[in-house]
């Protein structure tokens, strides 16, 4: 399946795959409302990990056999037999985060929303197309495409 | 440094905190510790005394928050003593140094690119619409076959062979370590992908880039850094750097904290010392002397390689160039007072040598006149802006042009003129890891690609409209050329008549 | 093909994926002995305290059987298995032919025989009818005695004082959840408990009931202590349903079911998943992967199970647990640890030469998945074990060929 990888070589650290992910998941999908209005700051899906002058963005890797699906409790993260991506159902996610402790790259992070649980993990945009943080990466540091091995 | 400075800060960074969102990308990639970030109290402020307007912020911050304003001059407007004449004084005053600066002369010389107009055709002879029809921009470098005799030192046997272009722009001399190895591979990748050449400049070519080698312009310089068989063999020409344009009768100083391991290996010198390339070359002090180096260069590659001189365009340019021609130099190549520089003293930019427009004229008169022109190619080089600066030098009478300045603004470039301090926010002219990874060569080549497309499609244009479909018919053809406000001398100088003036 | 699953959580239903993944047509017939399709277990507790409601219990949707082409047989109950003619036969006569088995029962709460202790004198806490009794008596103002103090009775625990019932937790061990808890992080959270109100009992049990004539229990503990109380709540631990393989020759029973690798049971075409599998911890994941990989090779696949460590995340009245692995481990072991008691943060990792063996996490939670990595695939940590409680801690901090590897996946 269609993924998004990270090329180190050329992530500068700018975070602004954090803050177009942060818009894209917004409900107003602007930028200012999304920060402003419905205080989105800090809930990225996508994590930019530093260790200078190296940067990555860590994101899900919609494994085949996803360890927070079988850990979740309420059947709220699933994986989408036809597409493959790995999403949670929110209004589902009764905040237990065994996802966060089943995730081997730490891509989930306890989150919430609207005084409700929601684990902050990347969905691929998956009703958007391309990834916004792919469609956003000033330096092509992250691509959207289809790897042979381990996909 | 004082403890109060005169030195008033010269920009002011203005955040709009109505729109900034705190994503902190401003602070994270300002190269000069101008942005910065309190965690603690969770607030962005800036540090104005230490902008250098590089816009790397402003084009970073996803919502347009960040303002750069020039602040008034430091003291009460003088006409005389201009805000750049105050700021050196009190920077010297200061420092006690030489001052020093990056990129090309910006002081307000006339440019006579800008009082030069072009031809175009109408009624009598028709323009060619070359969308419609075959326009060629093809060029060739090097020393053309001579009609009869033989010559002394240069025979049949023994001339190197042509290179083409496929368009007569080339990208300037700028050595790996004076830019980063990023912003080499898009010159490098951009060259080979148009067909025409990138210069390495003094700094040798890193191992991992010899696949770009048949694109590349091999510089001999005074300090011959990463000069070795292999280098010279695996280029496609080989220049012998004289001088620059930027600093005339100056040599060169990479500072040791350019010379990481990577560097140290391409240049041939130890990791974190000094490159330090010397004023002249010390085994040339005369035509004879560069005759020598010409054909140690030739031997050493068989004949293969056109061998080219660069000088900087000083006054007694033309006499130079026909030297250098006799020396048996295939290219001769003049860079301007407008061309760029990693790092010059300041004084020396500003006020040495002499504008290539003029230079143009006067070698290609020269060796005309001599007649020799045809034993060697003339690529102009310094501080061309355009495709319409690019089609004057060429009526002017040179063969081709270097541009620098122009492709690393394609790269991103601000002109904020710190080269010198290696801390280039746009991962251009440092070393530094984590601003290198800015510069993602695969964009860097596209947009160094797309400018040449561009100015490319524009001469075509240029040319059509004159009614020429070869750039070879515009090369010294000055009647296409007309001076608007240029005096007596300058005209004669160039060699165009007055505009208003007929043939 | 004819697949027949016994059980209707989260093995069985991890096991229709598991064969529709090789098998698109064959007939799937799940017979469920609760009357509810199936629901995560875990759930009873949020349902309890009204945060989850019950249209959203559900596992899965219901059209995932629709679309699965399964059977579902509500409120009957698997009584005898004949493997010579391959058929399984249910508590209303009917038998059901089969060319794979999945047990997949489950286990049930252990309930200790104690005086005066009967079935309509206490609650368990494990099933929806569980929570569905327990919900009429646990009203505002009451009292209720739990008896044992694991993550079942920690999460009847939260629900229970949510609803503003006064709880006393006993536990027979020296500290609260003690396989998962050292005892600093016990201490911290006993010490969260009781800034609650809630009263724990250590090294102490049940030794009798007796039922008051006001309705009231009165409940006599080991230690002598009596405490009066509404509502008893029996969760220290549960036992596999091994019933219908129980004395059948080629299966061996050691408390669960013994199973091969591949989690065959030794009868043929007969496997099992989950809590009711020997040796495995009655940890939802674990009957997940477990359904999954059983159902992939009723249906023709070639997978082996390979053991999971037990983890488990547990939120208690807004204080967040993960434990991984040797979580409690103290003596003949290294441990790396971070507290901060006043944001009640803990932090600790037990390592085993150079490696991580378990791992600790209260209320800082980010990025825990990366310590059972290591974990999970026995990676030696010398050359980061500095690195490894650092705030930013992450795969960046790992060697560079993990991080290039895991990103590459």
């Amino acid at each position: 399946m269609k993924k998004v990888y990270a090329r180190p070589a050329y992530c500068m650290n700018c975070h602004l795959c954090e803050v177009n992910c942060i818009v894209a998941h917004s409900r107003s999908h602007d930028v200012f409302r999304a920060y402003k209005r419905e205080n989105l700051r800090g809930t990225g899906r996508v994590i930019v990990e530093e260790k200078l002058p190296l940067s990555v963005a860590v994101q899900c890797r919609h494994c085949t056999d996803p360890a927070c699906v079988a850990g979740c409790i309420s059947g709220a993260m699933v994986k989408d037999p036809a597409t493959g991506i790995v999403y949670c159902q929110e209004d589902k996610c009764v905040g237990c985060w065994t996802c966060v402790a089943s995730c081997p790259f730490g891509a989930i992070r306890p989150g919430e929303k609207n005084g409700r649980p929601l684990p902050l993990k990347c969905d691929l945009c998956r009703e958007e197309g391309e990834p916004a943080c792919v469609a956003g990466c000033p330096n092509r540091a992250l691509v959207f495409e289809e790897r042979r091995a381990g996909a | 440094m004082p403890t109060l400075s005169l030195m008033p800060p010269e920009f002011s960074v203005l955040r709009d905190e109505n729109k900034c969102i705190k994503c902190l990308a401003c602070a994270r990639q300002c190269g000069f510790d101008a942005q910065k970030y309190d965690a603690e109290d969770d607030r962005l402020y800036t540090i104005d005394a230490n902008c250098v307007n590089c816009q790397r912020c402003v084009s970073i911050c996803p919502v347009g928050a960040l303002t750069i304003y020039k602040n008034p001059p430091p003291m009460r407007p003088n006409a005389y003593w201009s805000e750049g004449h105050l700021r050196n004084i009190i920077k010297q005053a200061e420092t006690g140094g030489v001052l020093l600066t990056g990129m090309g002369n910006d002081q307000p010389f006339p440019s006579y690119f800008d009082r030069l107009l072009l031809n175009a055709s109408q009624v009598t002879n028709p323009s060619i619409d070359p969308l419609r029809e075959p326009m060629e921009l093809r060029t060739y470098l090097g020393s053309r076959t001579e009609p009869v005799t033989l010559q002394e030192g240069q025979d049949e046997k023994t001339r190197t062979p042509l290179v083409p272009l496929e368009t007569p722009i080339m990208f300037s001399a700028m050595s790996y370590g004076s830019i980063s190895h990023e912003a080499f591979e898009s010159l490098a990748r951009a060259a080979k992908e148009f067909g025409t050449m990138f210069n390495t400049g003094e700094g040798g070519l890193p191992e991992d880039l010899y696949q770009y080698a048949d694109h590349a312009v091999v510089q001999v310089a005074s300090g011959r850094f990463g000069v070795h068989t292999g280098y010279l063999n695996a280029g496609r020409i080989i220049e012998i750097k004289i001088g620059q344009g930027a600093k005339p009768g100056i040599g060169g100083h990479l500072p040791g904290e350019k010379i990481n391991a990577a560097v140290s290996a391409t240049r041939m010198i130890p990791e974190g010392t000094d490159a330090l390339s010397p004023a002249p070359h010390h085994d040339i002090y005369s035509i004879e002397d560069l005759k020598q180096l010409v054909f140690t260069l030739k031997e050493a590659t068989r004949y293969q390689k056109p061998v080219s001189v660069k000088v900087s365009a000083v006054h007694n340019v033309a006499a130079i160039a026909s030297g250098i021609a006799r020396a048996g130099a295939d290219i001769i190549t003049v860079d301007g007072f407008r061309g760029g520089t990693g790092a010059a003293p300041t004084m020396i930019r500003d006020h040495v040598g002499i504008p290539i427009e003029l230079a143009i004229a006067a070698v290609d008169q020269r060796l005309r006149e001599e007649g020799i022109r045809n034993q060697v190619s003339l690529v102009a080089a310094g501080g061309f802006r355009s495709s319409a600066d690019v089609v004057k030098a060429i009526a002017l009478g040179a063969d081709a042009v270097y541009i620098g300045t122009a492709a690393l603004i394609a790269l991103g470039c601000h002109l904020c003129q710190k080269c010198y301090t290696g801390k280039c926010s746009w991962g251009i002219a440092t070393q530094d890891p984590y601003k290198t990874r800015r510069l993602n060569p695969e964009i860097g080549a596209e947009r160094l690609y797309n400018l040449l497309r561009g100015w490319s499609h524009e001469i075509k244009e240029m040319l059509g409209g004159m009614g020429i479909n070869s750039i070879e018919s515009l090369r010294g053809n000055r009647l296409h050329l007309r001076g608007v406000g240029l005096n007596e001398v300058e005209l004669k100088l160039l060699g165009v008549k007055h505009a208003g003036e007929a043939i | 093909m004819n697949y027949v699953l016994i059980g209707n959580s989260v093995a069985a239903v991890n096991a229709v994926a598991g064969i529709r993944e090789y098998d698109r047509e064959g007939d799937i017939t799940i017979v469920s002995a609760e009357n509810y399709y199936a629901y995560g277990r875990p759930l009873i507790s949020y349902w309890l305290e009204q945060r989850v409601h019950e249209k959203d219990l559900p596992y899965r949707p219901e059209t995932f059987f629709a679309q699965n082409k399964v059977r579902v047989l509500l409120g009957r109950r698997a009584v005898r298995l004949d493997p010579e003619a391959r058929q399984v036969f249910l508590d209303d006569g009917e038998s059901l032919p089969y060319d794979r088995l999945l047990l997949a029962t489950g286990g049930r709460p252990l309930v200790p025989p104690i005086n005066g202790l009967t079935p309509e004198n206490h609650y368990t806490f494990m099933t929806y009818d569980d929570v569905r009794r327990l919900e009429k008596a646990a009203s505002p103002g009451r009292e209720a005695v739990i008896l044992g103090a694991g993550p079942t009775g920690l999460k009847a625990m939260e629900s229970l004082v949510r609803r503003g019932v006064k709880v006393t937790l006993v536990e027979l061990a020296d500290r609260i959840w003690a396989p998962a808890l050292d005892p600093g992080a016990a201490d911290l959270v006993t010490g969260f408990l009781q800034d609650r109100g809630v009263n724990i009992y250590l090294n102490d049990t049940l030794e009798g009931v007796r039922q008051g004539d006001n309705g009231r229990l009165d409940l006599e503990l080991k230690s002598g202590r009596r405490l009066a109380a509404d509502i008893l709540v029996v969760a220290i631990g549960v036992r596999p349903n091994v019933e219908l393989l129980q004395d059948l020759p080629g299966v061996t029973i050691n408390r669960g079911v013994a199973v091969g690798p591949d989690l065959s049971t030794g009868l043929p075409g007969v496997y099992a998943a989950g809590d009711v599998v020997a040796g495995n911890p009655p940890l939802l994941p674990h009957a997940a992967i477990q359904g999954k990989i059983a159902g992939r090779n009723m249906a023709g696949g070639r997978e082996t199970y390979k053991p999971v460590l037990p983890y488990n995340a547990l939120g208690i009245l807004g204080l967040h647990i993960i434990s991984i692995g040797l979580s409690a481990a103290g003596e003949g072991y290294e441990i790396l640890r971070e507290a901060d008691p006043a944001a009640r943060v803990y932090r600790m990792l037990v390592l085993q030469d150079n490696r991580l063996v378990g791992g600790l996490l209260i209320n800082r939670i980010d990025r825990a998945g990366i310590y059972r990595y290591l974990i999970e695939e026995g990676i030696e940590v010398t050359s980061f074990k500095d690195r490894l409680l650092q705030p930013d801690f992450g795969l960046l901090s790992l060697p560079d060929n993990l991080w290039q590897q895991q990103l590459a996946k």
